[in-house]
């Protein structure tokens, strides 16, 4: 898989984002980000506005966006630690946009958007052991080029059967 | 008084009275700004229409009396504890809002940090910082060099 897949994409708020433009379009500033995003976030992810990538750490983590029929790769499947259960994102053709979600409403704090056409989307998201891989760090420790992302986000058409998870915490506690 | 978390965005600009007029409006107590001497900041800087004895009171706001321009103006806030106007050596804007942090709770840090983005991005600001009881950097120097900054984003 080619490094440049994966995008670094960094919070100071613990969780990632992936997030619909269209239904964040009138967030222009602290306020407005508060009121749309912060406190009606629970009903932003039960209504497929928002799929949280929460991780209760902040950082700057690799992401790599799959969008079926692209899955998880042989190497991704051997080092994924869990994945997440399916959470709801409602597509209507605008932009959709991976981010801190302290920038969720801002496109342009982005490196991530891409476009689905409309309808209804399962996304799950996994933790990839990147450094368990032989060969992931390079000489002075430090992730190496061909070193596997933090997290593989992976979208696809709904069935229709799913039953979405609404928790902003992404991944259930071990135990 | 108890302690704030501060964070500040460095404004270059060609037009500083629309930037300062958008700051003021969004986030400024102007019912009860807290400062006797902002209209005549207002007047000066964002009206451009200064009155006699304007620049008078204005001079009080310089941190030291040889400083040649640089001054902050402390407001009162809507939402927020306060709002921070300077005006730097450089002639460059600096906007500022202050969090209550009685506690030192970790969470308004992650709080100042998210206020911080969307400070700069709606002022165009091209740097960012925050900290704990954090004074308003009067130039380039006190931007660069302050010990007590634990946010910081972008560069000049």
């Amino acid at each position: 898989m080619p490094a440049n897949d994966i995008a670094t994409v960094a919070t100071n708020a613990g969780m990632l984002a992936l997030w619909r433009s269209s239904a964040f379009a009138d967030v222009d500033g602290y306020e407005v980000w508060e009121e749309r995003v912060n406190d009606r976030l629970d009903d932003a992810i039960q209504s497929g506005e928002l799929v949280p990538i929460g991780i209760q750490s902040d950082g700057a983590w690799g992401v790599r966006l799959a969008v079926a029929p692209d899955a998880a790769t042989e190497r991704e499947a051997a080092c994924t630690v869990v994945t997440s259960e399916p959470y709801l994102l409602l597509a209507d053709g605008s932009p959709l946009v991976l981010s801190g979600v302290e920038t969720v409403g801002d496109p342009s704090a982005s490196p991530v958007s891409l476009s689905l056409p409309e309808g209804r989307y399962a996304v799950r998201a996994k933790i990839i052991a990147w450094d368990e891989e032989p060969g992931a760090r390079d000489g002075s420790g430090k992730r190496g080029p061909n070193a596997l992302a933090d997290f593989l986000v992976l979208v696809e058409r709904s069935e229709g059967s799913e039953h979405f998870r609404t928790s902003d915490l992404t991944f259930d506690m071990p135990g | 008084m108890p302690p704030c978390f501060d964070v500040y965005t460095w404004i270059r600009t060609d037009d500083r009275p629309a930037i300062l007029s958008r700051f003021i409006e969004r986030y400024v107590n102007r019912s009860d700004p807290g400062d006797p001497r902002f209209d005549a900041f207002l007047r000066t800087f964002v009206e451009e229409t200064p009155s006699p004895g304007d620049a008078e009171a204005l001079l009080d706001l310089r941190r030291e009396t040889d400083a040649e321009a640089a001054f902050s103006l402390y407001l009162s806030a809507e939402r927020f504890h306060g709002a921070i106007v300077t005006l730097t050596q450089e002639g460059d804007t600096v906007l500022g809002l202050s969090l209550d942090d009685p506690l030192n709770d970790p969470k308004v840090e992650r709080q100042a940090s998210t206020v911080l983005a969307w400070l700069m991005d709606e002022f165009d600001g091209s740097a960012g910082i925050g900290g704990v009881e954090l004074a308003p950097p009067q130039s380039l120097k006190e931007w660069a060099d302050n010990g007590l900054v634990t946010l910081r984003a972008g560069s000049i």
